[in-house]
């Protein structure tokens, strides 16, 4: 009877401890769950409705409440996780204010991090997303958001007429240009070395480095960049500078070296009377890039975006499997979206100088650039989703079975434990799944049109207003009549 | 029995406790703290940046001061001055034709070699920071403000006889897991009315960023 009573009593220490042991790892469960992140569109959706809806303001109050900074005249003390990003949110948000001194130095900081951060790129991190979320890992900056960074900030010195700190940004431009270059250049559009190259053409003309700007110039026509004013530029450079575009063999090419010797030699002065007396780059940056959105993807269609070459036979055999199991249902996913973006195209901005409509041509069209990127980098992306959720299944299915096994004990205690496993497993696997953040990281402020216009003003403040859709913004520029003026909108999308 | 419940109890405890320990560690290292050089020593000697820091400055520096301070040009002005005219030398911007944004650090530089031209030689000099305005105007000029005709005029506008100054330029690469930056620094003395080199030194640096 002692021994009896003893016995039960060890039973029911022994359940209340289970039940205890339950409890505390539902706890820590739920609390893994509840401190799962919030995916970085979540964080920045505030952010990227009032850049759509105009009001800068409200947008870089909300990144500075996510980077934790007072002012626009802050940074944070860390530029780590997504710090970098909501930088370059702020920085794009600020050129558009025309507060381009303090979108440099943004820029300048997320530059050198994202330069330190493309080599640091440690396996051990990589390890990371194959276990638990894609965006445990540092951000890389796909190369479109790369070279955009240079050539924004080129915008930012030029506008501020420092053209020494524009140099610097055109040769980094080009530096990662060439690595990208040659290492197959796959997500690389001519649209995007375009727009780099002329506005480093600009850069080295306004220096008055005419060589160097022959150089980039050639390669803007060479890329894309199909205008008559660039044409014209371009034959009066061959007129006065040395470059005779060595390396570019295109009949228009061959063409224009003909038409510059027949012409004749041109001096610096002619040169600086013809083009750069009250040269004005208009630039309007309009529209919005699209953005990653988190989803759940069916297995099925899951698996075929994980392409062949993103993942090796084995695992996609485990997979195949476990969705045939029914062990796989969905897969947590960043898709990209266009939802919530006003509608724009290449043609949905006018501008106005002096009440007189300017002719807009074709810089770049950024969400193309958005696009390709992104088919790129979905097939790998989707191939270490699937991983994660391989394991979280196989941890739930193994705590699972054990727990099942357990149940069907004839001893009591062991069935109860074997109920509680069952379900510590399940909760395990829905946690782990809810901490699976889809990693909708990317540069989501970007204009998705940008669109150029070269013309000569009078020495003076001229207005200037450009309207897209139905929304329209004005500001007054003064123009030199020695400089290189810039008149950048890029606040109504 | 017991026994074993009370020793697994104290096993959880201290797992509980360690795990307790791990976090307050870790978010105290989590926080950035000021120091100074004075309380750590080795703050300058870490590399942070592909640009300058003060010991690339302090090399760069020592390796022109000296070989200017020698040079020919150097006894000339000492020639001049115990003539009784001594020349005046203004210190014009470094002109950075590199990748890197490093035109804080060449003023630092330039203004290093400011100090030594005023202790150690016999020449008068004009500081170029109370002309901020030419300042400006020869920055946004640029390149044409070193063509010897903007020179020799912006020569008569500060009263300068000669101009110290300087150019750097770079090679500067990127690969997978490597960038690196080969600096070329080239130190000069002209001469504002006739725009001749009087004194040209070289020296460089390569900084990296590697895995």
């Amino acid at each position: 009877m002692t021994m009896l009573r003893h016995d039960s009593g060890a039973t029911r220490r022994r359940i209340v401890g289970a039940s205890r042991f339950a409890r505390i790892l539902t706890l820590i469960l739920a609390l893994l769950a509840l401190t799962a992140c919030p995916s970085y569109t979540d964080e920045v959706a505030g952010a990227h409705r009032s850049v759509i809806s105009g009001d800068a303001d409200s947008a870089i109050n909300l990144i500075n409440e996510q980077l934790d900074v007072d002012s626009i005249q802050n940074v944070p003390d860390e530029i780590e996780k997504n710090n970098t990003l909501l930088l370059l949110e702020r920085a794009t948000i600020l050129q558009g204010q025309g507060r381009f001194d303090l979108s440099a130095r943004d820029m300048m900081i997320v530059d050198q991090r994202l330069e330190w951060l493309d080599i640091d790129r440690a396996a051990a991190r990589d390890v990371g997303k194959y276990l638990y979320s894609d965006d445990i890992t540092n951000y890389k900056a796909p190369p479109y958001e790369r070279l955009l960074l240079n050539t924004l900030n080129m915008i930012n010195f030029l506008a501020t007429h420092d053209l020494e700190s524009a140099r610097v940004e055109a040769r980094r431009f080009l530096i990662m240009e060439s690595f990208y270059i040659d290492d197959g250049g796959k997500a690389l559009l001519p649209g995007l070395l375009a727009l780099g190259s002329y506005l480093a053409g600009a850069t080295f003309e306004a220096s008055r480095e005419y060589d160097e700007a022959a150089r980039h110039y050639s390669r803007a026509w060479l890329y894309g960049i199909r205008d008559e004013n660039l044409r014209v530029r371009l034959l009066d450079l061959y007129r006065i500078s040395g470059y005779s575009g060595a390396g570019v063999d295109s009949p228009f090419f061959v063409r224009l070296r003909e038409d510059a010797r027949a012409a004749g030699p041109m001096t610096w002065e002619e040169y600086r009377d013809k083009h750069q007396r009250g040269d004005t780059l208009v630039i309007a940056q309009f529209g919005v890039v699209p953005y990653k959105r988190a989803t759940r993807v069916g297995a099925n269609q899951a698996l075929t975006i994980a392409s062949t070459r993103s993942m090796d036979p084995s695992t996609r055999a485990q997979a195949t499997s476990m969705v045939a199991s029914g062990a796989i249902n969905s897969i947590n996913f960043p898709e990209l979206t266009r939802q919530g973006l006003p509608l724009r195209d290449g043609t949905s901005a006018s501008v106005r100088i002096d009440e007189q409509r300017i002719g807009l041509f074709q810089g770049m069209d950024v969400g193309r650039s958005v696009e390709i990127a992104w088919l790129e980098i979905a097939g790998p992306l989707m191939a270490a989703a699937i991983t994660r959720a391989i394991t979280r299944a196989a941890i739930g299915q193994g705590t699972r079975a054990a727990g099942s096994a357990a149940a069907q004990s004839d001893n009591s205690t062991t069935a109860t434990l074997g109920v509680l496993g069952w379900l510590v497993g399940l909760g395990a696997e829905a946690a782990m799944s809810a901490a699976d953040t889809p990693d909708t990281r990317s540069w989501t402020t970007l204009p998705e049109h940008i669109r150029l216009s070269r013309i000569k003003l009078p020495q003076g403040m001229h207005k200037a207003e450009i309207r897209v859709g139905s929304r329209v913004d004005r500001q007054t520029a003064p123009v030199w009549e020695d400089r290189l003026n810039i008149i950048n909108f890029s606040r109504v999308r | 029995m017991f026994a074993r419940h009370s020793h697994s109890r104290q096993r959880a405890r201290a797992v509980v406790l360690s795990l307790a320990a791990l976090s307050m560690l870790a978010l105290s290292a989590c926080r950035p703290t000021y120091v100074s050089d004075a309380e750590e020593p080795k703050l300058d000697t870490y590399t942070m940046s592909l640009r300058f820091d003060r010991k690339d400055l302090d090399r760069l520096y020592d390796d022109n001061i000296s070989k200017m301070l020698t040079a020919r040009i150097a006894k000339q002005w000492e020639r001049e001055a115990a003539q009784g005219s001594p020349p005046v030398v203004a210190i014009f911007p470094m002109r950075n034709e590199t990748s890197e944004h490093i035109g804080a650090q060449l003023d630092t530089l330039l203004s290093k070699f400011e100090t030594d031209l005023v202790n150690q030689t016999p020449a008068d000099v004009v500081s170029h920071e109370n002309q901020p305005e030419l300042i400006a105007e020869i920055k946004r000029q640029q390149s044409s403000a070193y063509d010897p005709q903007r020179l020799s005029q912006y020569g008569r506008q500060l009263g300068a006889q000669y101009f110290v100054t300087g150019k750097v330029y770079d090679v500067s690469e990127r690969v997978r897991n490597e960038r690196r930056v080969q600096y070329f620094m080239f130190v000069q003395v002209l001469n504002v009315e006739t725009g001749k080199i009087e004194f040209q030194n070289e020296s460089s640096l390569t900084k990296a960023l590697v895995r």
